[in-house]
């Protein structure tokens, strides 16, 4: 697994529509810059760039396609006006991340749809009998971590994102999140097992 | 090596997290600790399951209207917010104006025209108090962010 940091990978921009003299690489740094001075077309860039990984997040934590949807453009919404006060020379994606986490956390604590809101509408496993029960109680189980352990698991499984990576996004030394996952993994693995120990009695 | 270095060993090994000394450490223990080497299987099993769970992927439309949802939404709210503004200045402007001539009016009796600035004052205190609640409620956001 690449060690590179993946988040500080350049963009390749085309030419025409950045309006540069040639084709070059810009660095997400340069970028951001634009944006800073009002460019909204080089937000365009970075919101094509993070939509789908916004929305997954989003997804995960609120269940809700719509309402991740929304909530995820919200946070770009909301990045762009506070654009001027990040730093450029850090990545944008664990910035972002906050605000996005926030904005999710907000909408759990603010309303009750959650319950209302079917889990077969959100994800699937990927088997040929889509096993309803076993979804369900899995799904449970990483609703009942804790918010750190909950994050690791979910950009792990669902975002296959490394250990790096993920101390990337969370700010947080990677034996940090190795343990959380650790952990997490523990926790969920006896969920698993006392469930299938229960199907086979 | 003792045991729970390597169940987290195992753990980093699914993970493809291992660099090939770990990975050496891990097999040698492995073959020498039946208890470890349940842990790896039902680890295993684990894996199996969770690699089976993914998201739904939306349509593709979801992608290709992103950026242009962004977009639009981003220049609405400007559009609401000049609106706003406008509609703040001309609303005290027209009180200013209203409330000039009332009181120049000497033909209107001073019951009215007290009744008139109290509601004209009762406007403009709930008009304070919404852009400050609306104030309010962006600091507390701003609050919100620093807490991790």
């Amino acid at each position: 697994m690449s060690k590179e940091l993946v988040l500080r990978r350049a963009f390749v921009l085309e030419s025409t529509e950045l309006d540069m003299k040639e084709d070059r690489v810009a660095s997400e740094a340069e970028i951001i810059e634009r944006v800073q001075s009002g460019d909204k077309e080089a937000y365009h860039f970075i919101v094509t760039r993070y939509m789908q990984r916004a929305y997954y997040i989003a997804l995960g934590f609120v269940h809700n396609p719509q309402d991740a949807l929304d909530i995820s453009q919200e946070a770009f919404i909301k990045a762009f006006r506070k654009i001027k006060k990040f730093d450029s020379n850090k990545p944008f994606f664990p910035w972002f991340y906050q605000l996005l986490k926030n904005l999710c956390l907000d909408y759990l604590k603010g309303s009750q749809r959650r319950e209302e809101v079917p889990l077969n509408g959100v994800r699937i496993l990927k088997t040929e009998k889509d096993d309803r029960e076993m979804k369900e109680v899995l799904w449970k189980g990483i609703e009942d971590l804790s918010l750190e352990q909950k994050e690791v698991i979910l950009l792990r499984y669902f975002q296959q994102y490394s250990y790096r990576e993920i101390a990337d996004i969370l700010e947080k030394p990677m034996g940090t999140v190795m343990s959380s996952l650790y952990n997490a993994k523990l926790r969920l693995k006896k969920i698993i097992g006392r469930y299938l120990g229960l199907e086979e009695a | 090596m003792e045991h729970k270095k390597v169940k987290e060993l195992i753990s980093s090994y699914f993970d493809g997290e291992l660099d090939n000394k770990e990975k050496e450490l891990a097999e040698k223990h492995l073959k020498e600790c039946p208890e470890c080497r349940r842990e790896f299987e039902g680890m295993k099993e684990f894996e199996e399951v969770m690699g089976k769970m993914e998201f739904k992927k939306p349509s593709k439309e979801v992608w290709e209207v992103y950026w242009a949802s962004v977009y639009n939404r981003l220049e609405r709210r400007m559009g609401w917010i000049l609106l706003s503004i406008g509609a703040m200045i001309l609303l005290f402007f027209g009180g200013y104006k209203a409330l000039e001539g009332i009181i120049q009016d000497t033909t209107i009796p001073i019951i009215l025209k007290a009744g008139i600035l109290a509601l004209l004052a009762g406007v403009v205190v709930l008009l304070v108090s919404l852009i400050r609640e609306r104030f309010f409620v962006r600091k507390r956001e701003r609050y919100k962010e620093v807490e991790k």
